[in-house]
């Protein structure tokens, strides 16, 4: 026992010189994570839900109206509203975990927003009344199939006017597809506020967690926007051969660019916590700020966003199609892909590990 | 020389009881079956072996390949069953042979999903192939009654116990270093994640916990086999053993590991503590008839296992190995924690939080193109994780892309990396050479220059 003793003698005393020597300006300030989870589902995901229920709601009765008598000022009306849903959604993309991934042919997101339409497949549906949406087919419906068939690229409205008018399964499948859109997000909807309790309550930081899922599903969500909203169109995914602008998302509405722009910005409210009504809440940047380095990166993250932003509104404007902008100055939209590439390192490698956050979805096996 | 050389024999062949070695099998085989069944039902099987499009290959054994899904889990069904007959000493030879060719098949098919604790398991395994621990308290001899021992030489028991020394020392040597003593460096950025652990979460906010922690793992690591060998405290370090790896395994996400180790250490207990052990197991379960004073009259020590100069100067290799393996790193320049180079088969166990980010650009020189990879076109989260972490992984993925995209001959693709990796939560830095053309590079042991300076 003597040895035992010795031993421990030795240790406190190596600690105690090691915790008075050798640290510098810690912080013992801990971080309440409940209260970012609690943050983060009552200030951006519920609200945001709801909206994106309430606009898809509102599009689904406007298409009713629309099919059943088809008006050019309808059809208007229609796209208006196609417009802010689709907006209203993208700012629950990033939430694609918990209710967003518990559809039985899949995630909420690949089933309202997988793009680009299979304009072919929906073609045929629609000849053979087919609107049953429970299967794999995700490229057939959702915010971007009611995009291929609600707007023209050269802004013809007449020609949509008159598809309706000659077309009644055409009518029939809008507003099939508008009524599946309505009660997928009503569905989240409902779905997060009882799981909201669950979220909030399970506060730890290992696999499954759900910090660890909000971080995970934050970081696919910028990749997307990088991988898929820009690089896809500009022709920078592997295998590609030139770019292809028909490629991006929302290319018959055209406004892709204005949805770009909306999904680097929840992506940054998120980081940064800001409420849907842009009060503060409590976002990763609070939780950095509390953890050692944590400041440093902030003010590199941020710094990156600014410059982000500042991109994204010099070179992708919302009066021009970025399909066009594709064609006629690629520099600029890769200019944007650039900026978007380079905030990656600091939500991918810098953030999780100073967080502590476990990124794998399942706990590991030892080490 | 050869005096010395007899000396060793003769230790080495001391019979002494079986009983610690005995229980080790029970223990061993049982946390196997454990373990085994627990990566069923968690769905691992499906998640690491069947889901990846890709898998990354230890050096040397590209050749090792992922079996059909229903192969794998044949597999997997077969390795219970031989963990069974380890527990139950049942066909013993013939198991533990089956268990370490299986576990092992399956620890080669993915580098990402490298575990020091897995190589321990291929080891242990490897080690239980030559001990005859089947030779008491097992099915083998209820069957077989006449090949009872009392006894093994003094190797069969050393042997174990040098392979726990290694693991734990080498564990704890590793932690020697600046970021672990002086900065609590990983554990001040891990242990505060923890604060919602029950009862003792609380404490986890403050560092001087952390620096508590640090220092009492190195200590605990490079010295618990030494309080477990002498006679005065194995009892007590015992105890700290279980206190360790329990509280371990609530702190951190290491599966059934701490189970095994705290089964493992049982073999530096006192002979008699087992002795009686298996006498109340052995008294309690009438159908084992072998009493132990059958036992006592009936055996001999025997020579077990053709026991020549050839045999022990291949244990002497083994050992040699296993202290010269881990050491491999001083050949390199820099860093390990940086490169990686010689993290495997090292007992780096939890030292360092490495994150990184990794994008990979193809150019295809004729058509003067350049493509970005979304890597979870090919890789699973875990894949990816690894992958950004370790320069080797990053250079086989390379190939793989090229290998995936060359569709003609005469295509001219090159293949870059933009990537970055952070340290314990130190900012992030550019971690290989981006101008470089990897397809252009073959993975070696010699040091990889591509693999940028970290003070750069």
């Amino acid at each position: 026992m003597t040895l035992q003793l010795k031993i421990a003698v030795l240790l406190v005393l190596s600690v105690f010189i090691a915790s008075c020597g050798g640290d510098s300006g810690s912080s013992d300030a801990q971080f309440d994570r409940t209260s970012m989870l609690k943050s983060t589902a009552e200030n951006i995901i519920l609200p945001n839900a709801a909206e994106a229920a309430a606009k898809a709601n509102a599009l689904n009765s406007e298409l009713k109206s629309f099919v059943a008598a088809p008006t050019g000022e309808g059809l208007t009306k229609v796209q208006n509203a196609w417009k802010s849903a689709f907006l209203a959604y993208i700012n629950i993309t990033p939430f694609n975990f918990g209710p967003g991934e518990n559809g039985l042919v899949g995630d909420l997101l690949s089933n309202v927003a997988t793009f680009p339409a299979n304009t072919g497949a929906i073609e045929e549906r629609i000849v053979k009344k087919n609107v049953n949406f429970n299967d794999f087919a995700r490229d057939t419906r959702g915010f971007l199939a009611l995009d291929y068939l609600l707007f023209d690229l050269k802004n013809d409205n007449s020609r949509i006017l008159e598809s309706f008018k000659s077309s009644p399964e055409r009518g029939a499948y809008v507003a099939a597809l508008a009524q599946h859109l309505a009660s997928n997000l009503e569905d989240f909807n409902t779905k997060w506020a009882s799981y909201q309790k669950e979220f909030v309550a399970n506060n730890g930081t290992s696999a499954g967690s759900s910090i660890s899922l909000l971080y995970n599903e934050f970081v696919r969500s910028y990749e997307a926007v990088k991988n898929f909203k820009v690089a896809l169109p500009l022709g920078k995914r592997p295998g590609q051969l030139t770019a292809a602008p028909q490629l991006v998302e929302a290319y018959y509405s055209g406004i892709s660019s204005e949805a770009v722009k909306a999904h680097v910005a929840i992506i940054e409210k998120i980081w940064k916590g800001v409420s849907k009504d842009s009060e503060k809440a409590i976002g990763f940047e609070a939780y950095l700020l509390t953890v050692e380095g944590g400041k440093a990166l902030t003010e590199q993250t941020k710094l990156q966003q600014e410059t982000l932003a500042r991109t994204i509104a010099a070179e992708l404007p919302t009066s021009e199609r970025l399909s066009l902008l594709i064609e006629t100055k690629p520099a600029s939209v890769e200019k944007v892909l650039t900026e978007l590439q380079k905030g990656i390192r600091f939500y991918k490698s810098d953030m999780s590990s100073l967080l502590g956050i476990s990124i794998t979805y399942t706990s590991g096996d030892g080490d | 020389m050869f005096a010395c050389w007899e000396k060793i024999l003769n230790m080495a062949q001391k019979p002494v009881s079986i009983a610690p070695l005995v229980i080790f099998r029970v223990l061993f085989g049982a946390a196997m079956t454990l373990s085994t069944c627990r990566f069923w039902t968690l769905g691992w099987i499906h998640e690491h072996f069947i889901q990846p499009k890709f898998m990354f290959k230890y050096f040397g054994f590209g050749w090792v390949e992922v079996a059909p899904s229903w192969v794998m889990y044949l597999i997997h069904a077969i390795m219970i069953l031989s963990s069974l007959g380890i527990l139950f000493g049942f066909f013993y030879r013939f198991f533990t042979i089956l268990f370490f060719i299986l576990f092992t098949y399956i620890f080669l098919l993915d580098a990402t999903y490298y575990l020091n604790h897995y190589y321990f398991v291929c080891l242990m395994t490897f080690i239980l192939c030559f001990l005859p621990a089947n030779a008491f308290f097992a099915i083998d001899i209820y069957l077989n009654p006449q090949k009872i021992q009392k006894t093994v030489p003094f190797w069969c028991i050393f042997i174990i116990q040098f392979q726990l020394a290694v693991t734990y020392i080498y564990a704890g040597l590793v932690k020697i270093n600046y970021d672990w003593l002086f900065l609590a460096l990983p554990l001040k950025i891990w242990l505060p994640a923890q604060d919602k652990i029950p009862i003792i979460g609380f404490i986890f906010k403050y560092s001087f916990v952390a620096y508590l922690f640090s220092w009492v793992g190195m200590l605990y690591d490079l010295s618990i086999v030494l309080w477990l060998s002498l006679k005065k405290t194995k009892n007590v370090a015992y105890l700290i053993v279980i206190l360790f790896h329990i509280l371990t395994g609530i702190l951190f996400q290491i599966g059934i590991f701490p189970l095994v180790m705290i089964f493992c250490t049982t073999i530096f207990l006192d002979a008699n503590l087992h002795k009686k052990i298996l006498a109340i197991f052995i008294t309690t379960f009438y159908f084992i008839k072998l009493k132990i004073e059958d036992i006592k009259k009936n055996v001999v020590c025997r020579k077990y296992f053709a026991a020549n100069n050839f045999f022990f100067i291949s244990i002497g290799f083994y050992i040699i190995a296993q202290i010269l393996i881990p050491l491999r790193f001083l050949f390199y320049d820099e860093s390990i924690f940086w490169t990686d180079e010689g993290y495997r088969f090292s007992w780096r166990v939890m030292l360092a939080e490495k994150s990184g980010s990794v994008t990979f650009y193809i150019t295809d020189k004729q058509k003067k193109r350049t493509w970005i990879v979304d890597n979870r076109d090919f890789l699973t989260i875990h894949q990816e994780k690894q992958m950004a972490i370790q320069p080797d992984f990053i250079l086989q993925y390379a190939h793989f892309l090229y290998d995936s995209y060359k569709k003609n001959k005469n295509d001219e693709l090159e293949i870059k990396v933009e990537s970055f990796l952070s340290i314990n939560g130190r900012a992030s830095k550019l971690y290989i050479d981006s101008t470089l053309n990897l397809a252009s590079l073959e993975e070696t042991f010699s040091q990889k220059n591509w693999v940028l300076n970290s003070k750069n």
